[in-house]
């Protein structure tokens, strides 16, 4: 009988260790914890708009649960700066809300000091669909990996999010 | 079975108590600055990346300004984005690469402003976070400085790479200035499992309560296994 409650409690005792920790677990590597507030992602795009563009609609063709598109005075803003400061930098986002979930409303640029980003639509382009894969809660990755978000990607050739990003994004929703 | 029910009821209580306490501080912001960086692999690439190298000290400070600009004209400060860089002197001693006078202006990056947003993506203020890279120069030292014309104003320099700056100590040690470097990762770098991501956390718990999460890349040790001369040789090639 004793042993019997023995067990029962042990087995309480787990379930309620699994359900503690399950809710306070980090999250997978490839997301970083954030993603939109909103389904529709509202954009306004200040500089280089030819390559904003072309990145979000191929990640709102690709996307099944959130649309991205552009409405003046909207909050999230893509844009360029010339960033003399870092200068291995190709872009960066910094996401302008407190909450830890939240990717939106969000600050993006791609850094204009880099010659090679001045010089080519490709880089350009392809540093604009990582970003927008950190606003869909994608985490930075590195090595052979194929993937938007790997920063030792090849810019020039990569420039748009690949079946795995595609599949990761939608698992995140 | 009651004493089990009353030991389970009151572990279950400490648990919630803790998973509220460990869920923080609700009025401190979770910020985020990530960048989309280039790995530099080896010591040649920092060169390759750089107009002018030059051996030399730190002179006297001059000024402070927004090393972040205009995308398309670098003489206007940017109008949303603010990195302090600080202006100083620079004597230079040996010339490895470009052609420069033997005095130049140098701007460091000092220190990013982030703007800090609430739960709610109220704006609430601003809070600065110190360069990776930023050591305040001493002008008893010896540095190499890996550097580019910043466009900003003439006979202005800024760092070509990341790093950009290497100490040479009075007994010819070398390192490169980097909170984070393989082998020297200042003791808040946080590295992401077995990748070359990793962050800091600058926190923030004063004027402006904030959690400002920077996440970049690892750099390798570029300067293993090498002495000053090996390095000046590597320059001279
Ligand atoms: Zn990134």
């Amino acid at each position: 009988m004793w042993n019997f409650r023995l067990k029962k409690v042990s087995f309480m005792l787990l379930l309620i260790f699994t359900l503690f920790f399950s809710t306070v677990g980090s999250a997978d590597a490839y997301t970083n914890g954030r993603k939109p507030n909103t389904k529709n992602v509202e954009v306004q795009v200040q500089a280089y708009n030819t390559q904003w563009v072309q990145a979000y609609t191929n990640w709102d063709s690709n996307h099944k649960y959130r649309n991205i598109y552009s409405r003046s005075g909207a909050p999230n803003i893509m844009t360029a700066e010339y960033d003399s400061s870092r200068p291995g930098t190709f872009g960066r986002i910094i996401y302008n809300n407190g909450h830890s979930t939240y990717s939106t409303p969000f600050y993006t640029y791609i850094n204009s000091y880099r010659s090679d980003v001045r010089n080519s639509a490709n880089v350009r382009r392809s540093v604009a669909s990582h970003e927008i894969g950190h606003v869909f809660g994608l985490a930075d990755l590195r090595g052979s990996v194929s993937s938007i978000m790997n920063g030792d990607r090849n810019r020039e050739r990569l420039t748009y999010p690949t079946t795995l990003d595609i599949n990761r994004v939608n698992i995140i929703r | 079975m009651k004493k089990c029910t009353v030991i389970i009821g009151t572990l279950l209580m400490g648990l919630i108590f803790l998973q509220a306490c460990g869920s923080g501080d609700e009025t401190v912001s979770q910020m985020v600055d990530s960048s989309d960086e280039q790995r530099v692999e080896r010591l040649e690439d920092v060169i390759n990346d750089s107009e002018v190298i030059v051996k030399g000290h730190f002179g006297k400070y001059i000024d402070k300004d927004n090393m972040v600009r205009n995308y398309a004209n670098p003489e206007i400060p940017s109008e949303n984005t603010y990195t302090e860089g600080h202006i100083y002197e620079f004597h230079i001693e040996e010339v490895y690469k470009g052609e420069v006078d033997s005095t130049i202006n140098v701007m460091i990056p000092y220190a990013s402003e982030i703007k800090v947003y609430d739960e709610n993506a109220k704006y609430v203020g601003n809070v600065m976070n110190e360069s990776t890279e930023y050591k305040k120069p001493d002008p008893e030292e010896s540095n190499i400085l890996f550097l580019n014309q910043t466009g900003i104003k003439e006979n202005l320099y800024g760092p070509g790479s990341i790093p950009y700056n290497i100490v040479i100590d009075k007994d010819e040690s070398i390192e490169f200035v980097s909170k984070r470097i393989e082998g020297q990762l200042e003791d808040n770098v946080i590295v992401e499992g077995d990748s070359e991501q990793a962050y800091i956390i600058h926190e923030h718990r004063e004027d402006v309560p904030a959690d400002v999460r920077e996440e970049f890349v690892v750099i390798p040790d570029l300067l293993k296994g090498k002495t000053l001369s090996d390095v000046e040789e590597l320059l001279k090639k």
